[in-house]
């Protein structure tokens, strides 16, 4: 899977559709986000272990909230919103508080493992 | 002999737009000379539909919400003009070529745009009260009338409740105001059940009046909920100058010349020389002029009188209000779902009136959040994207963003100048210093966690405060303070640039304080004035 899919699958739960990985390499392409060595690390880390992206992105937003990586997961964030197909996902809803509390306490305790992840990759 | 034009206004924002209308109404010729920047990527490409539609249908919808660079997410900072959209980036055009500044402690937002900053006026309209125009130092009786003027002009909604004595104050040709959607009626419900113990607290609450039209106006439709208010014009509801410039080039005696940057002026026998610069040529052209009248907005109007009067050395003062914004939650809210009607302007105003005076008021405007988008916000969390996203959907309907602006005078290290650089176009940059006291740091908080508490007592919970940085509200004055006695840099009460026989500023350069309410309203209704007083100069 490229970079974008990975990402995608991520967000949505699904590999995103053509538009939006094609959008993505553009974006790239014209925002020229630049990453570090250790970023490009993670980034590479991430690649090959797509199930860390979750964990690693809580990390992230929580202890190093102005990462390269969290900018490109904004970006395919934005693109996926702008996407007719997935324009549900981001409308707002009816949702049981239990469920967002549990959201809550989930993103909470992936940003902990996290955070650790980001540490010592 | 070089051609001599009658009148010459510079600038074709709010201020630019209403010196012309006035001095075109009375019948003599005016030239408006302005740079003029107009959206080309964007104009005709969004769809007329509602917001929610284009969400659902579009499939091109990411040119126009995220950019057709992607220049509209947000990698950096939240700062000034954070909200600027695709499709109003235009506004900002060619301004760090043309207009550079330096600052450490101030960024502004300025425009050479076709419509200036008045692209992306909130169109908030208050009349300030007696004392504060008194403390601006503008004439009470004139404003008063210029005010009534103004609003029939540009069209304004509002109602009558316990804001409109700060809002639209005496008006009494005021249209309805717009539907609120259900997050700001419950917030509008428990004002009313705690207004008492509110009001003694120094708050105000009610509906904003908005230069937006809840009525047909000639060609101008009513608002229609479409909530494109940050990407597009549609039906010229909300009032933008370019409105009332595209309807004055249809006369004979006016004349739009635009790709002129005005650099400076001087004078010699009665005649006023403009020299600009073609920003389509970068050639230095001059323009001829009986009477000039400068309405580029503050900071552009401060470079071209301190160039014309040769004095780079010299400090000029300078004002901005303070801008502070929370996101708030509403617990009513919470589970409830979203209206499918929703205006991106300001809803509800709460203002904090201390001694109750109409003076030194604090103005916050709420607003609910949808049409940003959600991307934004995702960014400011804490939280991973794909839970933060299922958190915010749940919060979304009850997010009330509040706005509060901060009354602001002047002070000694509040000012700014020019300096010579040879990279720029001009030969120069503007330097600015912006910095508030200790005391007037104190003083905004304390406000802010009184509003803080005012929200909690109206059942929401304030999340964060932001504060983007001196120069965010966009509102600026003070450079020229209106002065009688002749001083240098500084305008009469006409409006006439101190030291010149010809030259007038219309706009906000000669105000001596800042309220907190928004100045645009005020800004044309003295521009109007001014252009009154620059027919009189005859």
């Amino acid at each position: 899977m490229t970079e974008a899919e990975i990402f995608g699958k991520y967000l949505l739960g699904n590999i995103p559709n053509q538009k939006s990985v094609i959008l993505y390499v553009d974006a790239m392409n014209k925002l020229k986000i630049s990453l570090d060595k250790k970023e490009e690390k993670l980034l590479q880390f991430m690649l090959r272990n797509p199930n860390s992206v979750k964990w690693i992105d809580s990390g992230l937003a929580m202890f190093r909230k102005e990462s390269p990586i969290r900018k490109k997961l904004l970006v395919m964030s934005a693109i996926l919103e702008t996407i007719p197909e997935y324009a549900n996902l981001f409308f707002p809803k009816r949702t049981s508080i239990i469920y967002v509390f549990w959201v809550g306490f989930r993103a909470g305790f992936k940003a902990m493992i996290g955070g650790l992840m980001i540490k010592f990759i | 002999m070089p051609e001599v034009h009658d009148y010459i206004v510079v600038g074709s924002g709010c201020t630019g737009a209403m010196v012309a209308q006035t001095l075109v109404e009375s019948g003599v010729r005016v030239t408006m000379l302005d740079v003029g920047v107009q959206d080309k990527t964007y104009k005709g490409v969004i769809p007329k539909k509602d917001f929610i539609s284009i969400r659902k249908e579009e499939n091109e919808q990411h040119e126009y919400l995220l950019g057709k660079n992607f220049e509209s997410i947000p990698l950096g900072n939240v700062g000034t003009g954070a909200q600027l959209t695709p499709p109003r980036k235009f506004m900002t055009e060619l301004v760090e070529k043309y207009l550079p500044l330096v600052s450490e402690n101030f960024f502004p937002m300025e425009s050479l745009a076709y419509g200036g900053l008045g692209n992306g006026w909130g169109l908030g309209c208050c009349e300030f009260s007696r004392l504060e125009l008194e403390k601006c130092g503008l004439d009470v009786l004139e404003m008063k009338s210029a005010y009534k003027i103004i609003s029939e002009r540009i069209g304004i909604s509002g109602s009558k409740d316990d804001a409109s004595a700060y809002t639209i104050g005496e008006l009494d040709n005021v249209m309805p105001p717009l539907e609120m959607n259900t997050n700001n009626k419950l917030i509008f419900e428990k004002y009313q059940q705690k207004k008492e113990k509110l009001n003694s607290r120094g708050f105000f609450m009610g509906r904003p009046a908005l230069a937006v039209l809840t009525e047909d106006k000639g060609e101008r439709k009513k608002y229609n909920y479409d909530e494109m208010d940050f990407y597009s014009d549609n039906g010229k509801s909300a009032y933008r100058p370019w409105i009332t410039v595209d309807e004055l080039r249809k006369k004979n005696n006016f004349n739009y010349t635009n790709n002129v940057l005005v650099t400076d002026f001087s004078e010699e026998n009665n005649m006023t020389k403009v020299s600009a610069l073609n920003v389509e040529t970068n050639e230095h052209v001059s323009y001829f002029c009986k009477k000039l009248i400068l309405t580029p907005g503050v900071l552009v109007t401060a470079r071209i009188v301190l160039r014309s009067f040769r004095k780079q050395e010299s400090n000029l003062p300078l004002i901005s209000n303070v801008y502070t914004y929370m996101p708030c939650i509403n617990w009513k809210m919470l589970g409830k779902e979203m209206d499918e009607k929703n205006v991106g302007f300001a809803q509800l105003t709460l203002l904090h009136d201390a001694n109750k005076e109409n003076f030194d008021v604090a103005m916050a405007s709420l607003y609910s959040y949808r049409s940003l988008m959600l991307f934004r916000l995702l960014k400011e969390t804490p939280l991973n994207f794909r839970d933060g996203r299922i958190i915010m959907n749940y919060l979304l309907p009850a997010l009330t963003i509040l706005g509060i602006h901060h009354p602001e005078q002047g002070g000694e290290s509040k000012f700014l100048k020019i300096k010579t650089d040879q990279d720029s176009p001009t030969g120069d940059k503007l330097i600015v210093e912006y910095k508030l006291t200790k005391e007037e740091k104190e003083k905004n908080n304390s406000i802010e966690k009184k509003f803080i508490r005012a929200m909690r007592s109206l059942g929401c919970k304030t999340l964060k405060k932001v504060n983007p940085g001196n120069g965010s509200s966009i509102h600026y004055a003070g450079t020229l303070p209106f002065n009688d006695e002749q001083k240098q840099f500084s305008v009469s009460h006409s409006g006439k640039l101190n030291g010149t026989k010809n030259v007038f500023v219309a706009d906000g350069s000669g105000f001596k304080y800042l309220p907190a309410k928004g100045l645009t309203f005020s800004l044309m209704a003295n521009a109007h004035i001014v252009a009154k007083n620059v027919l009189k100069n005859e």
